[in-house]
């Protein structure tokens, strides 16, 4: 019994800092947390990384893509 | 009976798919190099396509041209993992249809997608200078807008009166404006014949419609707005770094347009 509740807990505990190690453009890795990347769209998600990359590296396009399609 | 019901849907799916969709006959492809920081800055690139025919241009970001079409195939959706988006990043996602007329605008602002138009009233004096650039020989022109002064090159070779983003109106294609600054620069990179009815150019044909004046400066405020930090970043000491920062990026903002007319 006392060994599930630790089971629980050690889950539980592992759901809650759950998180995406996002590496910027400069190479520095902000840990990201997956509950909220689950809480938003796919859009807000793309552009708040993109604001965190510009606040961390000061760049918000990360590469240039030539595209000859 | 059925049959004018039948045609009705037909009609409105008609409509649906013309507000969505452009008809090309050529393309323009463009390479930007911005500084969007006041002090500070560091050189960005972007790339762009514009679409043009005979009496209207689309210009939209060269991800988001890729990224739309991937989206209309549906190999791109809501559930898609978002890394796979992360290639697709853009600060200038906006879309930019040009008519002789008017200028509509189509952008997303916290995942929603909004448009306004503008009066197309570009005035450009042309001045008597010449220079040859990527093969094209092009004639000098100048204008101010949106709190900045324009230099363009335009070629009479290509007959076309578009350009990249909202610079329109003169007699030729623009193959290179940028401000007197040199903050925004666009050249051109490849030009050519495309005929084709690009599905994918409009993927939100059903924006709500707002002024510009709603809108515009939209990025400094999305910049420095601690709500889209504070759900992804959990960390107290990373937070307040990155929300130290983007005040500080906020306040030194540096968008193409410094003023809405």
């Amino acid at each position: 019994m006392m060994r599930k509740l630790f089971l629980l807990i050690a889950i539980g505990a592992a759901g809650f800092v759950s998180a995406f190690p996002f590496r910027t453009s400069c190479g520095k890795v902000v840990s990201v947390s997956d509950a909220g990347i689950k809480d938003m769209e796919y859009g807000q998600v793309l552009n708040t990384l993109k604001l965190i990359n510009g606040d961390v590296c000061g760049t918000t396009n990360v590469s240039i893509t030539i595209y000859n399609h | 009976m059925m049959k004018n019901y039948l045609l009705q849907i037909l009609l409105l799916i008609t409509a649906f798919m013309k507000s969505q969709g452009f008809n090309v006959l050529y393309e323009a492809d463009y390479k930007m190099v911005y500084k969007d920081q006041k002090a500070n800055p560091t050189s960005q690139e972007d790339t762009f396509a514009l679409l043009i025919n005979a009496k209207a241009s689309y210009y939209k970001n060269m991800k988001k041209y890729v990224e739309d079409s991937l989206k209309y195939e549906k190999k791109i959706h809501e559930k898609t993992d978002f890394r796979e988006g992360l290639r697709f990043i853009t600060d200038f996602p906006e879309y930019i249809g040009t008519t002789s007329g008017k200028l509509y605008v189509t952008l997303p602002i916290g995942n929603k997608p909004f448009a306004y138009e503008e009066t197309n009233s570009l005035k450009w004096q042309i001045v008597n200078e010449h220079q040859s650039l990527n093969g094209y020989r092009c004639q000098k022109a100048v204008t101010k807008k949106y709190g900045r002064t324009w230099i363009a090159w335009f070629t009479r070779d290509i007959p076309f009166p578009f350009g990249p983003y909202k610079f329109n109106k003169l007699p030729g294609l623009i193959v290179e404006v940028y401000d007197e600054n040199k903050d925004y620069i666009f050249s051109l990179y490849n030009f050519r014949k495309r005929t084709y009815f690009c599905k994918s150019a409009n993927m939100s044909p059903h924006a709500s419609a707002v002024y510009k004046s709603k809108v515009f400066d939209y990025q400094r405020k999305e910049i420095a707005d601690p709500n889209n930090y504070n759900k992804l970043i959990t960390d107290p000491e990373t937070l307040s770094y990155v929300l130290k920062k983007a005040r500080e990026r906020a306040q030194n903002y540096n968008p193409i347009e410094l003023s809405i007319d």
